[in-house]
């Protein structure tokens, strides 16, 4: 009966300040009354802990959204004690769990993509009286793809990896056994626990942000319903790499060769063309270089060629070591180039 | 006094010829055998174990198919694409390949080994093809990058000019189907979108969308698929593997760093980096069990049988493989020495079919494994130099 007077009290309160600032529009007077009564304010919050109301005992599901297969941990979670001496028993789907009676928590799999598995506790009190906890898991897959806007070559079938400075394209993609449509949800980015884009974006399931500097980026995304719901939420870590250059002959008619050249690879004939190959290089950079250099034993080297990247020698006759030597570089950000030296045996 | 010496040599020299001349004129008929000057009496020099051949006409290479070693290669030159093709129901299968660099495609006959061009319209800077099973269309790509272009030709049974035109616009994978059509992979946005182009009815229908570009596709034998597509990979970034099955979409469970895979109808097997190594497990899909594989796969060089969805023939190197795998291998750096073996997902064992180390000498690196007609014949490329290479996998499939 106090508690309810307790509540009545505090909204009574709010409406007569809300009124008066309604009608005399004087925040002064609406500070000076919190000022006044701040115990009823604080009262509100705490008012069944304080006053010996029954604490809540609750399920908690670890971890929170689970993907398909994940090993869930299902735990009672009873802070205050409220449970001591009771009997516990385990369903899950309705089936008792005999392995786990008394236990405090249980493990499980979680389900396939879109299944609905309920996780019950039946708590036995010592003094007389049961009650049931629910929880309900529905895992989705969570899949954060990663696409760095950085330079491989097309021959290659890997993935590029981002380098500092360069775009990062990431995209996630939510299943509960198909595709869930992007524009149902709202998605919150987060680069290294920090928001982008301003906010959580309704149908935002791609987002575009430069890599930071560091080792590596945290990029963390959490899905939620309109109303607000979590539906699911993941975190990645992703490297951060400085880019790679690699040698590669260039065949006239068969085009490139796709084992880098080193010193002990044999050369065959007196002509050879040599493509530097530069790896996770800035996309921008790479079609625009500030410093794309050639230097033949140490003298740098007009490269008529077309192709900055590209460069033609031709052997004086007999043995000959040649050291060449390929640079790229944004004068912008320095980090964005790499340069690499290799001695060649006609 | 010396003009008369003179006078009396040159009368003296006369005579003489003249007389040599008269010797012969009635004395030195020259044997039919041999000419009198051309006799100097060195013995017999006629060797009857030498036999000057006739000129020989001109006639097509012919490829040793009847060897009776069952690894055999195919090309000396490197190939850009090819398939075992049947024209007619009841024709001989041939092994079809296109040249890289020009373009110009070839025909073996798998019976007599007879090679012949069956086009000569060269591509130039042809490198990567797929032909149709009935042999009479091609897909190609020519140039790299920006400046590539995609190529569908139609081969002529008459003549060797292929009838040739470009399919406009950007294009990341194809492949060729059983239904004689080509499934490709064209950028939309920040997406892909697979189309099938049917090229005897000139007809393009759209088949599903990638919701993401960086996507690799483990192309299946039919349009309908399963097509299994993950984002390219990487050991230092997180895949994961769908699969299309009629257009619509499925979520498969594998996912991880360094994610590559393979797949039929009954599973699909995957390699990953978990805990620094790169490891090689197999799902099998009637089961829903994945299970640890026996050796360490690269599913890039593995095929599925088309008579047996549970049985894929490897290439696998018996070694220890770097833990970033498989970055250092599509880079080049790192050369696998692979032998051929066969992994089944039910049975979830493995065993070797053949060493061509030991076979042939050769060390291969082998990319782009394909099953010719009745799992018969087992087609690859060898990294090293592209060469294309034949294994007789079940050389009686063609009798039943």
């Amino acid at each position: 009966m106090y508690k309810l007077w307790k509540v009545r009290i505090t909204w009574l309160f709010w409406l007569i300040i809300l009124l008066l600032y309604g009608y005399m529009r004087l925040r002064v007077l609406l500070v000076a009354l919190i000022i006044l009564f701040p115990s009823a304010v604080v009262t509100a919050q705490f008012d069944a802990a304080q006053f010996g109301g029954t604490p809540q005992i609750t399920i908690t599901i670890d971890p929170t959204h689970p993907s398909p297969g994940d090993l869930v941990t299902a735990s009672i979670d009873d802070y205050a004690g409220g449970m001591y001496g009771s009997e516990i028993t385990w369903r899950y789907d309705g089936s008792v769990v005999e392995s786990a009676a008394n236990q405090r928590q249980i493990q499980f799999v979680a389900g396939t993509a879109g299944s609905n598995t309920v996780v019950e506790a039946t708590l036995q009190r010592p003094q007389g009286g049961a009650e049931t906890l629910r929880a309900a898991v529905n895992p989705v897959y969570m899949d954060i793809i990663i696409e760095p806007q950085t330079r491989v070559p097309d021959w290659y079938i890997g993935r590029s990896l981002p380098s500092l400075g360069s775009q990062i394209n990431a995209t996630v993609l939510l299943n509960n056994g198909s595709f869930i449509d992007p524009q149902s949800l709202v998605y919150t980015w987060r680069i290294n626990n920090k928001v982008i884009e301003g906010g959580p974006i309704r149908g935002g399931n791609q987002v575009a942000f430069p890599t930071p500097r560091g080792a590596s980026v945290v990029v963390s995304v959490t899905a939620t319903t309109p109303a607000g719901d979590t539906i699911a939420r993941r975190a990645v870590s992703v490297n951060i790499v400085l880019p790679e250059l690699g040698f590669y002959e260039k065949h006239a008619l068969y085009g490139m060769r796709y084992f880098p050249l080193t010193a002990s690879t044999p050369l065959v004939g007196s002509i050879l063309t040599l493509q530097a190959e530069p790896f996770f290089l800035d996309t921008r950079v790479y079609n625009r270089p500030d410093v794309a250099e050639w230097e033949i034993n140490s003298t740098r080297t007009d490269n008529s060629n077309d192709n900055p990247y590209e460069i033609t020698l031709r052997s004086s006759g007999g043995n000959s070591r040649t050291d060449v030597n390929f640079h790229v570089r944004s004068l912008q950000e320095v980090l964005q180039g790499s340069e690499e030296n290799i001695t060649l045996n006609f | 006094m010396k003009r008369t010496l003179f006078i009396i040599g040159g009368l003296v020299i006369i005579c003489l010829l003249a007389g040599v001349w008269a010797y012969f004129l009635f004395f030195g008929t020259p044997n039919p055998d041999g000419g009198v000057f051309a006799n100097f009496d060195f013995g017999n020099t006629d060797d009857p174990t030498v036999i000057i051949q006739p000129e020989p006409e001109p006639i097509a290479p012919v490829v040793d198919v009847t060897s009776p070693e069952r690894l055999r290669q195919l090309t000396t030159q490197p190939v850009a694409g090819f398939a075992e093709v049947q024209l007619t129901p009841s024709s001989t299968p041939e092994i079809r390949y296109i040249e890289a660099g020009t373009g110009h495609i070839y025909s073996i006959d798998l019976e007599t080994g007879e090679e012949v061009r069956v086009s000569a319209t060269t591509i130039p800077l042809t490198n990567t093809g797929a032909l149709t099973p009935n042999g009479q269309f091609v897909m190609m790509q020519s140039g790299s990058g920006i400046g590539s272009e995609h190529v569908i030709g139609i081969i002529s049974s008459t003549s060797d000019e292929l009838r040739n035109f470009a399919i406009p616009g950007t294009i990341t994978s194809f492949a060729a189907t059983a239904e004689n059509t080509f499934v490709y992979a064209a950028p939309a946005g920040n997406s892909l979108i697979v189309r099938a182009y049917n090229p005897s009815a000139n007809t393009v229908a759209e088949l599903f969308q990638i919701p993401f570009r960086d996507a690799t596709i483990a192309w299946g034998t039919t349009e309908a698929g399963p097509h299994y597509v993950y984002p390219q990979t990487t050991s230092r970034l997180e895949g994961y593997v769908y699969s299309y099955i009629n257009g619509v979409a499925a979520r498969e469970s594998a996912s991880g760093f360094g994610l590559s895979v393979v797949g039929s109808s009954a599973g699909y097997i995957f390699s990953q980096v978990q805990n620094g190594e790169y490891n090689t497990y197999a799902t099998n899909k009637t089961t829903s069990e994945t299970n640890a594989a026996p050796l360490t796969i690269i599913p890039e060089k593995c095929v599925f049988l088309q008579t047996d969805a549970t049985s894929a023939i490897c290439g696998i190197a018996l070694t220890d493989y770097p833990y970033l795998m498989p970055d250092p291998w599509y880079k080049g750096e790192v050369r696998m020495n692979d032998d051929l073996w066969e992994y089944n997902l039910n049975s979830e064992s493995a065993s070797l079919l053949i060493s061509p180390q030991n076979a042939t000498g050769r060390q291969l690196d082998i990319i782009r494994p394909q099953f010719g007609i009745d799992d018969a014949n087992l087609y690859f490329q060898n990294k090293i130099d592209q060469t294309l290479w034949i294994y007789e996998y079940n050389p009686f499939a063609n009798l039943n």
